[in-house]
């Protein structure tokens, strides 16, 4: 039995060159466009304004993350050092494994349940059927498996596991979604962590297989470095939290703070909690599932949405900065994570800017000297691009940044959920329960904005006023029509 | 794995959105479109100057009756001319008064030092060539001291003014000095831009469609070659020559614009 493979760390030359560049380029570009002298029409200036604080924010709290988890080693040893006893033959606990279902194709849910039933250590595999099929209940029958329904389907995934655990017992349990086929060493690394009787959680990545399809491909790299850095960060400051799969709790813990909270981003509010009452939590990092990506449009979006909405309920409602249960760490990291959901505001405002100035002459910043805006903005502009190359030594792929693109209308459907306090129902990434779902209703900023982008090419060409700011504003709408064609030409719609 | 459950509700919707996602797209544009092409065709409509000529106001430096008056409203001056000739008898009498007893009388000989200046102020003369706009006063009435005699126009200084919106005096600000086109003369003249000022509403006498509530620029050229001036009555109508002219006005999307105008604002 193996510890795990854990990265080791080194610090590579290009995550330093993003530590020690970031700010200073940040500065730079700062201190130009927070200069009030050089605005020109003041409203729109505002905008400007507040949508490159918000993208300097979430910059800077990638750059804090990064840091962190740069320069202090010792999250990635300490967990090394667990001991083993709860795998020793005298001491095994007992552990019940649950697998989400909601509308999964069996086929799906079949590889993923006998993967958890063939799982080391001893445990009860219970497969958790929201949708109360016949089939699935049969195929549990027929292979050994404990098979869950309820009458009613309140609260979606958290009703669900509230409800097997009314009718289970274990020490500790395990949440695995219908679509994440778990490794048989699942529980074998993550187990042994419980060790520790303030541990409440212990949480391992999310990995897709289905990587050739363009939106799986599109977030393959964010979601990299979510895990490859932010949520090995988190654990120094014991703010892990939740995804929602792959993850093993202690029962006790959950009984203590009144079950799995009934939100639809249940996974991050669950931690929230849990970290509120002095829990520990920690991520492994360590694939001991691996699943399917959203590979629709309309799944794609919902999934981002719901992120969204529980990320910004956070913020919103929770007030994470001011919250007396957190420590001032995780207090710092959930404010981090959640105003990453912001980003849809600067996204759009960084396509129609352009869009703005070709149709109607009216720009944030007095360009009279293009050279000097350049100088100041393009290092930040290319921070940007260079971060996934920085931090993971990748290209950045044309996919990840179209869907970074589209992303602006889901994540601020999110926001304006979480404002206006909005219900929506949970939806399974692979479910094909889609009843009436229009394709244009979840793409039409998208197709609107292309359409504005081509026709403020033609019109600002007429009679331009000045050569270079039509020059630099068309060249930035000509790559927001390339990558929203892109998206919506190469993304798979149902 | 797909499931082809064609929805005709759902294929509604979608068509739907396009065609009115793409038509607010399209009015968009084509009001953005229609505003550059007026702000366009604005620059490109003629601009008309005024001559202003430098107003000179003479007025008499002594007290008499106006004996002579030598020119008429609208004639034409050369500097140093005698425009007007006041009767300086009552004053020469008193003058050789004076004369006689100025030995014996120093108050006399003050008196008369200082009646000496004004000896010649009884002529008055054209200061600068120029043309003779107003009379203020007739043969045979009385003037008294700093009283307006005349009022002339001087051929030097002569200024052109205009009104116009902001986007013609942005392109007429970029260039240097432009012509200006006299259609009595059949002449073109150069003109450098001299001042600038921002007036609230213009004079409804130019060529362009006037923008509601627009600030206007009011414009100060003057001749380059400071002779041109004198040529010219004052308020004489001059036409800028827009360089832009020189090429085709009608473009391409000119012509979209006025299909533009017509369907969406029925013009």
């Amino acid at each position: 039995m193996k510890a795990g493979k854990i990265f080791a760390k080194k610090i590579p030359a290009v995550t330093f060159l993003f530590l020690a560049a970031s700010p200073l380029v940040v500065i730079w570009y700062a201190a130009y466009i927070f200069n009030v002298n050089n605005a020109d029409n003041l409203f729109l200036y505002s905008i400007q304004i507040i949508a490159d604080s918000i993208a300097m924010m979430v910059l800077l709290g990638l750059w804090l993350t990064v840091l962190i988890d740069t320069l202090i080693e010792r999250h990635h040893r300490t967990f090394e050092r667990v001991n083993f006893s709860l795998l020793s033959d005298d001491n095994v606990p007992t552990v019940d494994v649950f697998i989400t279902v909601y509308g999964e194709p069996l086929s799906v849910i079949e590889k993923t349940a006998r993967a958890a039933r063939d799982m080391r250590v001893l445990h009860n595999t219970y497969v958790l059927d929201d949708g109360n099929s016949f089939e699935v209940r049969y195929f549990c029958e027929q292979n050994g498996i404990k098979y869950i329904a309820r009458e009613k389907n309140d609260h979606a995934k958290a009703g669900n596991v509230n409800n097997a655990l009314s009718e289970t017992d274990a020490e500790f349990f395990a949440i695995i979604d219908a679509d994440h086929v778990p490794e048989p060493e699942f529980l074998e690394v993550l187990l042994p962590y419980m060790e520790d009787k303030n541990l409440a959680m212990v949480q391992s990545p999310q990995h897709y297989r289905n990587i050739e399809n363009f939106i799986a491909s599109g977030t393959a790299q964010a979601q990299e470095v979510f895990y490859r850095y932010v949520c090995p960060a988190k654990n120094i400051s014991n703010s892990a939290f939740s995804v929602g799969t792959n993850v093993l709790f202690r029962r006790s813990a959950i009984d203590q703070i009144g079950g799995i909270a009934l939100n639809n981003s249940e996974d991050i509010w669950t931690s929230f909690l849990l970290h509120k009452n002095g829990w520990r939590t920690i991520f492994v990092n360590q694939v001991l599932a691996i699943g399917v990506a959203p590979d629709t449009i309309i799944s794609f979006f919902k999934q981002q949405r719901r992120w969204a909405k529980g990320g910004l309920d956070i913020l919103i409602n929770e007030s994470p900065m001011r919250n007396e249960g957190l420590e001032l760490d995780q207090r710092i990291q959930y404010f981090i994570s959640s105003t990453f959901f912001l980003v849809g505001i600067p996204i759009l405002v960084y396509i129609v800017m352009p869009i703005i100035y070709l149709l109607f002459d009216e720009k944030p910043l007095l360009i009279t000297n293009g050279t000097v805006w350049l100088i100041h903005y393009l290092p930040y502009f290319f921070l940007y691009f260079a971060i996934t190359f920085l931090l993971l030594r990748q290209k950045l792929r044309i996919s990840t940044m179209a869907t970074a693109l589209a992303n602006f209308y889901p994540y601020l459907l999110g926001l304006f959920s979480v404002i206006f306090d909005t219900e929506q129902e949970w939806v399974a990434t692979t479910s094909k329960k889609n009843s009436v779902d229009p394709i244009m209703k979840w793409i039409w900023p998208h197709v609107f904005l292309l359409v504005l982008s081509i026709l403020s090419l033609i019109v600002g060409w007429y009679n331009p006023t000045e050569f270079w700011a039509s020059f630099f504003n068309s060249m930035w709408v000509g790559l927001n029509i390339f990558l929203l064609s892109t998206f919506l030409t190469r993304a798979r719609y149902k | 794995m797909s499931q082809k459950n064609f929805s005709f509700r759902e294929w509604l919707f979608n068509t739907f959105m396009v065609v009115f996602v793409f038509l607010i797209a399209l009015m968009i544009s084509s009001q953005a479109l229609t505003r550059k092409v007026n702000s366009f065709q604005s620059i490109t409509s003629p601009v008309f100057f005024e001559v202003d000529k430098k107003d000179l106001v003479i007025n008499a430096q002594v007290e008499g009756r106006v004996k002579t008056i030598n020119v008429t409203s609208g004639q034409s001056v050369k500097a140093g001319e005698l425009i007007v000739e006041l009767d300086s008898t009552a004053f020469e009498r008193r003058v050789s008064l004076l004369e006689e007893v100025a030995d014996q009388n120093l108050s006399a000989r003050t008196e008369l030092s200082v009646l000496r200046e004004d000896a010649d102020s009884f002529k008055i003369y054209a200061p600068q060539d120029g043309v003779i706009d107003d009379i203020n006063i007739s043969e045979g009435s009385y003037v008294n001291r700093e009283a307006r005699v005349l009022t002339m126009f001087s051929d030097t200084d002569t200024r052109l003014t205009s009104f116009v919106t902001p986007d013609q005096y942005s392109e007429i600000q970029n260039s240097g000095s432009v012509n200006v086109y006299s259609d009595r003369l059949e002449q073109t003249f150069k003109a450098k831009l001299d001042g600038v000022r921002q007036a609230t509403r213009g004079a409804g006498n130019q060529g362009f469609n006037q923008n509601t509530g627009d600030s206007f620029f009011e414009l100060i050229f003057r001749f380059e070659n400071a002779e041109d001036g004198a040529i010219f009555i004052e308020k004489e109508s001059l036409q800028l020559i827009n360089p832009a002219e020189e090429e085709s006005i009608t473009r391409p999307s000119d012509r979209l614009a006025r299909i533009w105008n017509a369907l969406i604002l029925g013009r």
